[in-house]
């Protein structure tokens, strides 16, 4: 950071029914702006076009820019915002200044260091460590997959002999999926990303390594990260085998999918 | 069958014990929140889009303040809701 000069960061929406010409101008219009007073643009960021998290103006998406720069007073600031203020094309705007960790972050972010490798991955190391939060959000979730499991318990054993003796083999080999929900930990929606990921007999989860299954799970979002597939492979294996009673034996044992520290109890 | 000299604990000793929270900025030495970064802030917000209380999140007071800034910030520019229903 230079001695004199401050930084700041000035955010702005541009109204999307612009054509992309007038857009662009118009963000133009204030980079040119602040050049002419003696301001040193450090860098233009075109976000793009984006969903806006509420209308605003009755617009439901925005054209975000992002202008960082130095300047040795703030000044100019005032000039700017009110030139903001008056123009009817911006939507909203935000002048921030920037301390030396965010001019940092700014210049690292530029350069590919943050942004896709450092806070990606931090939210899903953490979030699978953490357990006061992820407990928190999926409080509302266990609730169903219980109950469902408790109702679906009871009848599968018949539907599944019934379609053993009918087709064994062709059925549950090509068509349907498995009812992954039968597994302790996997709700209906984790269901239907394993059939995205083409696995679609316990048999084959039984196969997929527990780092696939994870990678899997992260690729569908921070959310999914939180559960932890490392019993799902044995599960699904007593699945496959049709040991419905060991699995449910076990399952008891199991919280939420998790390997309970079962050891220290029975040591 | 366990035997009886098998039982140590009466109950689980594990169940009372909670994991400890740590404040991830310190840890991981993160000195800047951005608040255009919408899917990193929306860790520390709940389903209805409001903030997460530090005992929750873990974090120092410090972090807890730029967060809140952040989160702020970001509600102005549209890009996280003042108010929401089923965010997560």
């Amino acid at each position: 950071m230079s001695d004199l000069m401050r930084n700041y960061e000035i955010t702005f929406i541009v109204d999307p029914v612009l054509s992309d010409d007038e857009i662009k101008s118009t963000a133009q219009t204030y980079v040119d702006q602040l050049k002419k007073e003696d301001c040193n643009i450090i860098h233009l960021d075109e976000m793009g076009l984006r969903q806006l998290a509420y209308p605003i103006k009755k617009r439901n998406s925005g054209v975000y820019y992002c202008v960082e720069f130095e300047s040795e007073t703030g000044v100019v600031i005032d000039k700017v915002e009110l030139s903001l203020r008056r123009d009817e094309r911006i939507m909203r705007f935000l002048t921030v200044s920037l301390d030396k960790y965010g001019v940092k972050y700014n210049q690292d972010k530029r350069d590919g260091k943050i942004g896709k490798v450092k806070k990606k991955e931090k939210p899903v190391e953490e979030v699978s460590d953490r357990r006061s939060r992820p407990k928190r959000r999926n409080a509302p979730t266990p609730r169903p997959k219980v109950e469902q499991e408790v109702k679906a318990t009871p009848t599968p054993p018949v539907v599944e002999e019934e379609v053993a003796v009918a087709a064994p083999a062709p059925v549950v080999e090509t068509t349907t999926p498995d009812d992954f929900k039968k597994i302790e930990g996997i709700g209906p929606k984790i269901a239907g990303l394993l059939v995205d990921a083409e696995i679609l007999t316990f048999a084959q989860l039984a196969e997929t390594p527990v780092e696939k299954v994870k990678e899997i799970l992260a690729a569908a979002g921070s959310r999914y990260a939180i559960h932890d597939p490392s019993t799902w492979g044995k599960q699904a294996k007593m699945a496959a085998a049709g040991d419905w009673d060991a699995l449910k034996k076990w399952q008891d044992e199991l919280d939420g999918g998790k390997e309970v520290k079962a050891s220290s109890e029975e040591e | 069958m366990a035997s009886r000299d098998d039982i140590k604990f009466l109950s689980n000793p594990n169940i009372g014990s909670e994991r400890k929270k740590y404040c991830r900025f310190r840890k991981y030495g993160i000195k800047h929140i951005d608040y255009k970064d919408a899917d990193f802030l929306l860790q520390f917000i709940n389903e209805q889009g409001k903030i997460l209380p530090r005992r929750i999140t873990g974090n120092s007071l410090k972090y807890q303040r730029k967060v809140a800034t952040a989160i702020k910030r970001a509600r102005h520019l549209a890009i996280l809701p003042y108010v929401a229903d089923l965010l997560k």
